[in-house]
């Protein structure tokens, strides 16, 4: 599916918007200014698609996903979970909604509660979610999930301790699993796992989805990870999307400078490619999203910018009055899906950096 | 290095973390060392600085020198101020590594003002003259701030500052880039590139990152359950491993320059130290596994042409498999 647009429409985020509030003082405290975490980011999820959520770190990815499971209230825009507008629910309608999203989180060693047995652990989503399997059916379920996840029936007696980081990934997964969610959110699932054992579990996820017509939102800063998985893929700074459409749209012909540096900064595991390729070093580090640059958000750290004001005529140091002063949009790119969003988005790929 | 061995004595038995680590690296050269986590990489370089608690550590046997003077029969305040001076160490976590109730500056120059009596005043401009090398933003502020102010990268290039503020022949990095992001990562790996150029430094950076090690590295020693199991130039490693897990971890990581399809991974996972299998501690996981990987000691380490090792009983054939 070239443009994404085959399969049912799972999940529709449209303009999703949190600030969390800057606040000042020790007993009165004062609302200072306003971090925006996110700031108008809109996709779409379709059944059994991945969409791969790449960017720096505090680009928003996270909040992101707390909005969409619901533990986080957004401060505007909407989310519809097939078809259904459940931005503005209240938490015990939440509820419901959680049970067809659910998150896996990063971290196998914390997420665990450890004085609760592998059986509880899994079981527990059936307490919240009753009709998720009927009561006499319930160790038998677990055992169903502890199997379809790769980890032996016969272990649900165990504890978190006795298990390896990648079997914890499983334990998360069979939990996320109980209520037999159609979406599951995967905030960076393997990153903390070593290589050998990475690999098993993005194996396993992909098996899931193709048995069970999973849809997945997976963020990972890994991009050869994204890569691999992810059918589409959206590009992540400062609280808004750079750049999405299909892993080849984003990977191949990349239109927004920030993607293509970011791509470009990963190393390739293959030591005859060393001395053809240079990765585009950005200056400095991601700016405060309380202060978010004006115009386009990327324009103090952009390595394109500088290049245009040169042709342009100027002294080819700074960087075109538009980028600094407007806000470009997510803009169509040649292929139907793909969006960029940068006013110069035709030069990307043209512009000969990063290679010798 | 030389068949170096270290052991814990924990609660439940004695764990050889290091068992039998032998290399070396050239002024000017970068080694890298590769393995999962638990693998040894860290407790070696721990030795080599005289930085392991003991006990519950012991340096049970092995021989570590640096051009020619052994350190490892000087006593811990000998060993520890030699490295002072010879060899450079970046932490893999530089907010745990940094004291968060002194200044940046103050840190920086510590041992100049204990060991080369620096006045406040030599060492403030000292400091300084470092955050500029390791390209800290205004420096000039910066030296008087505290760690939690630097983000994670800006905390990494203070540790690289640190390290090298007495001028070291050798640099060691413990996964110097792990926690940060890939551009912060290309800037901090393009700095160090830059600063061994400059001084002819050898580097020893340990890593998990296949990438990383393909795009810095002369030379690589990839480790398993305390042992090299692989040491060859990054060519030839790459192109034509010799050892069935420096293979199949190079056949298990996901590629951004092309979309694969199903992972081939390595089942199960690395050993625990208190009961690495017999035989060849990978033999459980290996593919190529015969009778005689299953039993006895594990397999001794082949020389192979090209100045590269492998421990493997069938070293040979699989460097020659396609
Ligand atoms: N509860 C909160 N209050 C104030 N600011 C917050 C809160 N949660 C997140 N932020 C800020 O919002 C921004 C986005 O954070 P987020 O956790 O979504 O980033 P991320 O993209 O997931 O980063 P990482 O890659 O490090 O996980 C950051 O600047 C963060 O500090
Ligand atoms: N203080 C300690 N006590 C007991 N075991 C230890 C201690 N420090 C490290 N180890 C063990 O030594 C082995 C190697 O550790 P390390 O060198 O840190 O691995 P890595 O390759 O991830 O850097 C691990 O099995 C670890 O659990
Ligand atoms: S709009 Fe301007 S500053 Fe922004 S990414 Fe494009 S070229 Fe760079
Ligand atoms: S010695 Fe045997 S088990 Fe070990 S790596 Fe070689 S083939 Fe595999
Ligand atoms: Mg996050
Ligand atoms: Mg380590």
């Amino acid at each position: 599916m070239p443009d994404g647009s085959e399969g049912d429409v799972l999940l529709q985020v449209d303009d999703l918007v949190k600030y969390y509030p800057v606040r000042r003082g020790v007993v009165f405290k004062r609302t200072v200014g306003q971090v925006r975490a996110v700031d108008g980011v809109s996709l779409t999820l379709r059944r059994g698609q991945t969409l791969g959520l790449v960017g720096e770190s505090g680009s928003g990815k996270s909040t992101l996903a707390k909005l969409l499971v619901g533990v986080e209230a957004p401060t505007s825009g909407r989310i519809l979970v097939e078809g259904v507008d459940v931005s503005g629910m209240k938490r015990a309608e939440r509820r419901r909604l959680r049970r067809t999203i659910q998150l896996i989180f990063q971290d196998p060693y914390t997420s665990l509660n450890p004085r609760m047995s592998v059986g509880e652990i899994v079981g527990e989503a059936f307490a919240i979610h009753p009709d998720a399997a009927p009561k006499g059916a319930r160790t038998k379920a677990v055992r169903e999930l502890l199997d379809l996840v790769g980890l032996n029936p016969d272990h649900l007696n165990r504890y978190p301790h006795q298990f390896s980081g990648g079997q914890r990934q499983r334990i998360g997964i069979a939990r996320a699993l109980a209520v037999k969610p159609r979406i599951l959110i995967c905030d960076e699932p393997v990153s903390a796992l070593d290589v050998s054992i990475q690999g098993q579990v993005i194996n396993l996820l992909e098996k899931l989805q193709d048995e069970l017509g999973l849809a997945y939102l997976f963020i990972a800063h890994d991009l050869s990870v994204v890569r691999h998985i992810a059918d589409q893929v959206a590009v992540m700074y400062l609280g808004r999307t750079a750049e999405t459409g299909t892993d080849v749209q984003v990977f191949e012909q990349t239109r927004h400078p920030y993607s293509r540096a970011l791509m470009s900064a990963v190393p390739l595991p293959d030591p005859t490619l060393r001395d053809t390729r240079r990765p585009i070093v950005l200056e400095g580090e991601v700016p405060s999203p309380a202060a978010p640059p004006s115009g386009c958000r990327f324009h103090t750290r952009c390595w394109l910018a500088p290049i245009v004001a040169g042709r342009e005529g100027g002294d080819g140091t700074g960087v075109p009055s538009v980028c600094s002063t407007v806000q470009p949009e997510l803009e169509q790119q040649e292929a139907s899906g793909h969006l960029a969003a940068c006013h110069f988005a035709a030069d990307v790929t043209s512009e000969a950096v990063g290679h010798d | 290095m030389t068949d170096l061995v270290v052991e814990f004595s924990t609660a439940d038995g004695v764990v050889r973390a290091v068992d039998g680590l032998t290399y070396s690296v050239d002024a000017g050269r970068t080694l890298a060392i590769v393995g999962e986590s638990g693998s040894g990489k860290s407790v070696s370089s721990l030795a080599v600085m005289g930085l392991l608690q003991s006990p519950p550590a012991r340096i049970a046997g092995g021989s570590i020198r640096f051009n020619g003077t052994e350190l490892l029969t000087m006593s811990r305040k000998q060993h520890r101020a030699y490295c002072g001076e010879h060899i450079g160490m970046v932490f893999q976590d530089a907010l745990a590594a940094l004291n968060p109730v002194y200044t940046v500056g103050w840190q920086l120059t510590e041992a100049l003002r204990a060991r080369h009596g620096f006045s406040r005043r030599q060492a403030r401009t000292r400091a300084i003259e470092l955050l500029d090398m390791v390209k800290v933003p205004a420096a000039r502020q910066r030296v008087s701030e505290y760690p939690h102010q630097f983000s994670g990268g800006m905390r990494q290039r203070v540790m690289i500052a640190m390290a090298l503020a007495m001028d070291p022949e050798v640099l060691i990095a413990d996964e110097p880039t792990t926690a940060l992001d890939v551009t912060v990562q290309a800037q901090i790996m393009t700095l160090l590139a830059e600063i061994q150029a400059e001084r002819q430094m050898g580097l020893i950076l340990i890593t998990h990152d296949l990438g990383v090690v393909a795009t810095v590295a002369d030379q690589v020693t990839v480790m398993y359950a305390g042992r090299a199991v692989e040491q060859a130039p990054v060519l030839e490693a790459y192109g034509s491993p010799a050892h069935p897990y420096t293979k199949a971890l190079l056949q298990s990581i996901p590629r951004l320059d092309r979309k694969g399809g199903e992972l081939e991974v390595i089942p199960g996972r690395p050993p625990d130290l208190l009961a690495v299998p017999a035989g060849c501690p990978f033999h459980p996981r290996c593919e190529r596994a015969e009778d005689v990987c299953r039993t006895g000691a594990p397999p001794p380490v082949v020389e192979l042409p090209g100045g590269r090792s492998a421990a493997c009983h069938f070293a040979q054939e699989v460097m020659t498999d396609a």
